[in-house]
């Protein structure tokens, strides 16, 4: 069975870029457009394997989603990813802080962002 | 009246721009402003504001319509989508290099502008910066308001932070 992804990110076009790089890696995604919708389908769907998160959205960012599932003791075991425009090392920091597993500036490089995803659902 | 000093922003976001389309295999170069599109050629734009202690302003990001396709081939989402991304993106990267020089700025979330005959009067009336790509233009205002008698620095502070680079991959 597929390891399922979860997308968060506000782009649609950046969305459909990661999923294409890891639906061609054999993996399954699902996609949320702001970390109130990441929020929920993390806490609705026990079976995501991995989740890559941005930083900067409306509504919710996702740092905050991220503290905030972890305050809640929802994060588990589930690897979450940041995936940003953003490289400044407090926001770094914060990510690591909350339980955050790594930090990918955009742009990304499929090969390296593959490579991770991988790396981080093997165990 | 005090003449503010822009080049050191001016420098940061042309290098921005031209590494950030260089990094979507899109290659451009600087032109001047007078092979600055027709308005009505500007597809959509792309606007973000930052602000921090020292400094608050807003990036703009218009194109024409070849460097959007050529950046994202084959898309069926839509192109003001994509250059909502390509400002984030450019903000990212003029970001990173402000932190260089000492200077910490917030983000806030992209918008995306379309409209016929287009226009921006910055408040400084700052000229755009021009790229010519192999089909169209790619066109970068940045206007910006400084505290009083602050100046970003030419070059990068011993013992700034260092941020991650753009397309790199970190696990902890």
């Amino acid at each position: 069975m597929s390891h399922v992804i979860l997308i968060v990110d506000d782009s649609e076009t950046l969305r459909h870029q990661v999923c294409t790089v890891l639906h061609n890696g054999g993996f399954a995604t699902l996609e949320a457009a702001d970390g109130l919708e990441g929020m929920q389908m993390i806490t609705e769907r026990p079976d995501l394997s991995l989740v890559l998160c941005d930083v900067n959205m409306p509504r919710l960012g996702g740092l905050e989603m991220l503290e905030f599932i972890q305050a809640q003791g929802k994060l588990g075991d589930l690897p979450v990813v940041m995936l940003t425009s953003e490289g400044q090392t407090a926001l770094v920091r914060r990510a690591k802080a909350a339980g955050a597993k790594g930090w990918i500036v955009k742009p990304f490089q499929p090969e390296l962002l593959l490579a991770a995803v991988k790396k981080l659902t093997s165990g | 009246m005090e003449t503010l000093d822009y080049q050191p922003l001016d420098d940061i976001v042309a290098a921005s721009c031209a590494e950030l389309f260089v990094a979507y295999q899109l290659d451009m170069r600087p032109c001047g402003r007078e092979r600055f599109p027709a308005t009505e050629e500007l597809a959509l734009c792309g606007v973000m504001g930052f602000g921090g202690k020292r400094i608050r302003g807003a990036l703009l990001l218009a194109t024409t319509r070849e460097p959007l396709e050529r950046t994202n081939p084959g898309s069926v989402h839509s192109q003001r989508d994509w250059i909502c991304e390509l400002s984030n993106q450019l903000m990212g990267r003029i970001k990173n290099k402000l932190l260089l020089r000492g200077v910490e700025v917030l983000l806030a979330t992209p918008v995306g502008l379309s409209g016929e005959n287009l226009c921006a009067t910055p408040t400084k009336l700052r000229a755009p910066h021009v790229f010519a790509a192999e089909n169209g233009y790619v066109c970068v205002w940045i206007d910006l308001e400084f505290t009083d008698g602050y100046a970003i620095p030419h070059e990068a502070l011993w013992g700034a932070e260092t941020p991650v680079t753009e397309g790199d991959t970190i696990l902890f």
